[in-house]
Formats: structure tokens, sequence, C-alpha cells
């Protein structure tokens, strides 16, 4: 993400002297913040209970919505509808009801709407929505009502409360941001899908409660979307070589015995094309994927700028890092004291800069541990039993994590920053770098090879690895030099545009879609000057990203 | 959270407090008094921040609320125009003007995530509303704020 330039004028000095002349009046309320105890208390009921709401939560059934789409006006999407499910009911799912209420395609905006509703018995249940798919991608969307509801993850992106003392059904109109060019297609398919789950806990409060009702609680049956159709369409999108094809229904071979695939799980897939385009074959299976799990790692202990630091938890797989540090102050200081220095080991920098460093995990030589990766969490002030300062330091990596001859890993805090020029600029704490080996949790995964991506080209891939930049003639050469008889290539181009291109995010492809270089060039088109390069030159392209690179005099 | 803490992250944080206030609110004097009620708010009501790594969201969070009750309370005015005496102004006043012109929800996204440098599911966690619906207003803020960029240098 680029961020913008303050286009706001700079603070008026109104509003300065407002913000100090509250602060400034802070003594004068009541001092209710400081007991610390309270915070311990109160996180230890919040566990009870989401421990509790967990344990009583139950999954009563879910709904699958699969709709193919067509160009043309509502009528013709409406009449279009090829299955819409509901699992019949069965024991103590009587009384449920998902219904599809209208569904409308306006230029690039796709509406619909839903009712969901429950037994109205005075139990309470809530309704878990999922992210919304179409043709495997995650859509935008926005929605209208409840806006009480709870939301989770990429995954479930909203739970909405019925039953109890709230209605018992609810409706919805969602609204979808579709890519014009879809509408050009043979067919698309929207997939829905939202559980029923039963609860115990109160939600009356706040979403909290009913925050705490739902995790926990997983789904007992999956059912998200047509893996086969959806992958196919994907890779045929992507114009992906059999091999990546290949690597994609591997994925959806292991993601579980039905062979369907959740949102979560398809953001693996992307990491897999990623890791497709550097030169990397996925090997991965099941029985691999559930082999090679690290629980631990020898060192647990350290002292990091005079706190003590203890790993509470590593896992490592290959689709996933994770690790919660306990960082706690040393003996001799006051309460404020040795507060603020552990804050200061936890989230370096967060005293006294608007941006601090956070901990992750890195491979030896310093680069990202994992390809596509993505990462979340945090620290939080956790003091222990005795009343000692501690905070809590957690965060989980998400992404494909090349395990072959990964016996180190390092864990150092880091930090983004933009330059003058909008630029991201990586800081590093390398003082703070603390060597972790991570220990196998089952001793006859050491048995067999423990093998993630196998290269095609070891040198290559570890130049990749170093963030250098590589570039190859591609088939780009074949798009220049096309003839009539010669295999087809996959260009993109709009309807009315001069140009075919290569690069589908080359300028002015807005409804640009894949087609075959025959019809492109039977339609008149040229190649485009800007990702093809001409005529004639061969072009340089970076085989990471598939972008022409410009050639250095 | 002591005091002091408290104070000194609130300072640490003020220029984006003004530019969210300022996002929601088009006077100046109502961002002075959204402020200030979203610090009193906040020093109040500090034992409900479960992780103090959040306080600067959650801040925001109270903030954004504090807006939409003088918004509820007190929907903008038209200005009043002071002859054709334009108004000294500093920033980049195109931008800011589009994005002023923005629907409220749209602007406020927009701003947390391409000023501010919240990432998405942060914004989502500000605002209270799924991912999906970060990206959706992303998307639509970005393509009328283009537009209307484009319309206002196409003016003679």
């Amino acid at each position: 993400m680029r961020r913008w330039k303050d286009p706001f004028p700079p603070t008026p000095k109104g509003f300065h002297d407002r913000v100090e002349q509250t602060l400034g009046g802070l003594e004068e309320r009541k001092m209710k913040h400081t007991n610390h105890k309270l915070t311990v208390t109160l996180a230890a009921a919040l566990i009870i209970l989401a421990t509790a709401a967990a344990a009583m939560a139950v999954v009563l059934g879910n709904a699958r919505f699969k709709r193919a789409l067509t160009a043309g006006g509502a009528d013709d999407v409406a009449a279009l509808v090829q299955e819409v499910h509901v699992p019949a009911a069965g024991d103590g799912t009587e009384g449920f009801g998902l219904s599809i209420d209208e569904i409308l395609w306006e230029d690039d905006l796709l509406y619909f709407s839903y009712t969901a509703s429950v037994p109205e018995n005075g139990g309470r249940y809530l309704l878990a929505l999922y992210a919304p798919l179409m043709n495997g991608e995650a859509m935008c969307f926005n929605l209208t009502g409840w806006e009480r509801s709870a939301f989770f993850d990429d995954r479930v992106q909203q739970v909405i409360p019925l039953g109890g003392t709230r209605p018992a059904s609810c409706g919805q109109l969602l609204t979808f941001a579709v890519d014009p060019a879809l509408r050009e297609r043979a067919a698309n398919a929207l997939y829905l899908r939202a559980d029923f789950f039963r609860t115990d806990t109160d939600f009356t409060g706040d979403v909290n409660g009913f925050e705490s009702a739902f995790k926990g609680a997983v789904p007992t049956v999956c059912l998200t979307f047509d893996p086969t159709e959806s992958l196919k369409e994907y890779a045929e999108r992507l114009a992906l070589p059999a091999a990546e094809t290949a690597a994609l229904q591997s994925i959806a071979d292991a993601a579980g015995t039905d062979g369907i695939l959740t949102p979560g799980e398809l953001s693996d897939v992307r990491g897999i094309e990623y890791a497709a385009r550097r030169e990397a074959r996925m090997v991965m299976d099941a029985a691999m994927l559930q082999q090679t799990v690290y629980d631990g790692v020898e060192e647990t202990e350290f002292e990091v700028n005079g706190c003590k630091v203890s790993v509470e938890d590593f896992h490592m797989t290959h689709l996933g890092a994770g690790f919660r540090l306990r960082v706690t102050a040393p003996d001799g200081l006051s309460e404020a004291e040795g507060t603020r220095l552990a804050c200061e080991v936890a989230s370096p920098g967060e005293n006294s800069r608007q941006d601090g460093y956070q901990w992750s995990l890195f491979r030896p030589d310093g680069s990202e541990l994992a390809l596509d990766q993505g990462m979340e969490g945090g620290a939080g002030f956790q003091p222990l039993p005795d009343g000692t300062p501690s905070y809590v330091v957690s965060y989980e990596i998400d992404g494909i994590i090349p395990l072959d001859g990964l016996d180190k890993v390092v864990l150092m805090p880091y930090n983004i920053r933009y330059d003058d020029h909008d630029r991201p600029v990586f800081d590093y704490l390398e003082d703070w770098a603390i060597e972790l080996t991570p220990v196998l949790s089952r001793a006859e995964a050491t048995a067999g090879p423990v093998q993630t991506l196998s290269p095609k080209d070891q040198a290559t891939f570890d130049r990749a690895m170093n963030g250098e930049v590589m570039t190859r003639l591609e088939r780009r050469v074949a798009v220049v030099n096309w003839q009539e008889g010669d295999p087809g290539v996959t260009v993109y181009a709009t309807k009315r545009g001069a140009f075919y291109h290569v690069d589908s995010a080359c300028s002015g492809m807005s409804g640009a879609h894949p087609q075959d270089i025959e019809e492109a060039v039977q339609a008149g088109k040229q190649p485009c000057p800007d990702c093809i390069g001409g005529q004639n030159a061969p072009v340089e392209v970076d085989i990471f990203t598939g972008i022409p690179v410009p050639s250095v005099e | 959270m002591l005091q002091t803490d408290f104070i000194q992250r609130v300072r640490a944080c003020e220029r984006r407090l003004y530019r969210v206030a300022r996002t929601m609110l088009p006077q100046e004097c109502d961002c002075e008094d959204a402020v200030q009620e979203a610090l009193l708010r906040a020093w109040d009501k500090l034992d409900t921040l479960r992780q103090e790594a959040y306080f600067e969201t959650w801040l925001i969070r109270i903030l954004i609320n504090q807006c939409k009750t003088f918004y509820r309370r007190r929907p903008p005015e038209p200005a009043e125009l002071a002859g054709d005496i334009p108004q000294p102004r500093q920033g980049d006043t195109p931008l800011l003007d589009a994005l002023t012109a923005l629907p409220g929800k749209q602007r406020v996204t927009l701003e947390l995530h391409y000023i501010e440098g919240y990432s998405v599911a942060e914004v989502a966690r500000i605002l209270r509303v799924p991912e999906g619906t970060v990206k959706w207003r992303l998307k639509r803020g970005r393509d009328q704020l283009k537009e209307s960029i484009i319309r206002e240098e196409a003016r003679p």
C-alpha cells in the first residue's frame, strides 16, 4: 500500500491547545484506571467465558448458496439460478430458514438479498456469514443493517446474533463490486456460505459476548465452493502451466477429505501461485503437511535489554508459524519503571514513535520466513500474579514456508517506515536478534525427507530469496514474432483497444480479458509497445512479476 | 495504563486525531469539541482497553463515534461565503476538497488507510465493519475521488 501525502493543513493551534487543556484536566477526574489487578480479573473472566461458550456452541446446520450468473439483464440473471442449497432438516435443525430473496446485476454492482431465521423458542443462535467468493476470488462488498454484529477474520466476515431477546430473523442486502469483464464470461459462480450456531452464552451485553461465543466453535461441515470448477477457472484465468494447475489441485486434495477449500485455504493457493512464479514447484501432500510440525524451540529463555524473555509457544508448519513471548521486567524496579522497560522490549519504540517495531521471525539470512507472507498479532500488558510487570507478545505468520534446510530461525524486531519518496524502508533491531532452533514435534518426522519446495534451479531460487531482480526472455518473444500457425499464447485485450498485452496489469486495461493471440491478431490488434516492447525487440521480464524490466545501457 | 503514559500516547497521535476529526467534521470548532469529548471518554473508559498495543486504534474508534454524535446533533450547514475573497488554506487543497466531497463512510475509510497508513484489517477493526466492506469503500472511494479530480482539472 502506498500512503498518500498528508493533504491536511497544519494542526491548528486551537486544536492543539484544546488537547493540552484536556490532558491537563485529567488530574481532576477520578483516578480509577491504575489498578492492574482489575484488568487481570477481567481478562480471566473473559477467558473463562470464552472457554465455556466454545464448549456449549453447537453447529446446527449450514447452507450454501451457489448461483451461476451470466451477462444480461436482471431477468436473465434471475432465470439462471442453478442451485440454492440448504441442507435438509435433521435432528434439531427444524425451524431454521435461509433463503435468497432477490439478485440483481447492474453494471459493476451485484445486489443480493437474503433472509435467515431461527426457531422462536427462546434459544440463542448465531449466524456466521463467510467471505463471499466469485470464481474463487474474495469480493469487495457492502452490507446493510445489523450494526451490532461482529466480524472476525478473512474467513468469517460477520456473525449475527438471533433469538433470545433479539429478533428471530434478519435480512440483509449485500452489494458486491464485480469486475465488469466477468460479465463477458460464459458462466460465473457466486458462493456464499452461512452457518447457524446454537449458544448458551448471553450476548445481550456487547459484541464481546457473541464474539466469545463464536470463537473456538469449529464448523464440522465445510461446504464452501466447488474446488474443481473454481481451481480450473482460476488456473485458466492466470494461464498457468499444467504443473502449477496440478500444484493448485494438490492443495485442494490436501485440504480435506471432501476436497473443498475454505477461503483461508484459498490464500494458501495464492501463495503457491507466487511460489510457482519463483520457479519453485510444490511437492506437498496431506501426509507431509501433517508430518512436518515444529512445536517448540531448544532455546526458551533470553535476556533482552535487562528484561527476561521467555518463549511460551512456538509452532511452525509448511503453511505458517507463530510464537508467543513473555517479556518480564527485572526485579528491583518500581511498577512504573518496570512497566515502561518491559513495554519497550515488547513493542520497541512504541512510547517514543508513532510506529513502533514489532517482533517477527526471519530466515537465518535475514529474509522473510514465508513466501507471500502475512502477519497478525500484537503485544499486551499481562502482569504476573505477584504484580511484576510483564507483557505478552504474540504473532501469527501466514504463507508458504520452505522448511527444507531451515534448521534455525531468527527472532528479531523490525519496522517499516516510508522515506521522502514514499518508498518503504525496513529497519531491523539486529542487536536484539535471537537465534532459535525449531524442534520437530514427532520423532518419526525426521526419518523421512522434510521437503516443501523443490526448486527447479537452486541457484536461481537462492538469488530469488535474496530479492535480486532476475530477468529472462520469456514467451513474449513468441508473442512478438508470432505468426499464423504458431502455438497459441494467451494475451489480454479490451474489446475496442488497439493493442494486445502480455501484462495483465498494463495501462489502459480496464475491462480487458484473456484471449488467444490468434483471436487478437484477427481482430486487428497490434502488440502493445509498453509491455511487449515493439515489433522485433525481445523483452526481458522479471521472472517473479512477469513485468518487463527496462534495459540498462 | 498510567496517566503519564496516557498523556504521552495521546500527544504522540495528536496529528492523527486532528486528521480523523477533520475528515468527519467540516468545522474546526467541532473538531476541538469532539477530540475533547473523546479524550475524556477514553480516560474514563480506560479499563475497557484490553491490549495497550491497540491504544491508538481504540482512541480513534472513540473519536469517530464522538464525531458521529456531533454530526447527528448538528448536521453540516452550508458555509457562508464572504464575497469572492478566497480563504487562505494550506496543504494539498484539491485532494482535500475532493476527499471532503466524498460520502462520510468512504471519506474516513480512505483517510485511515491511505493517509494514516492503517492496514485493511486495522481499518476494519477501527470502524467495526468486515474487511470486505473496507475494500469496497476503498474501491468506490478511489473511483469517485478520481472522477472528482479529473472533473475539476478539466474545468476551465
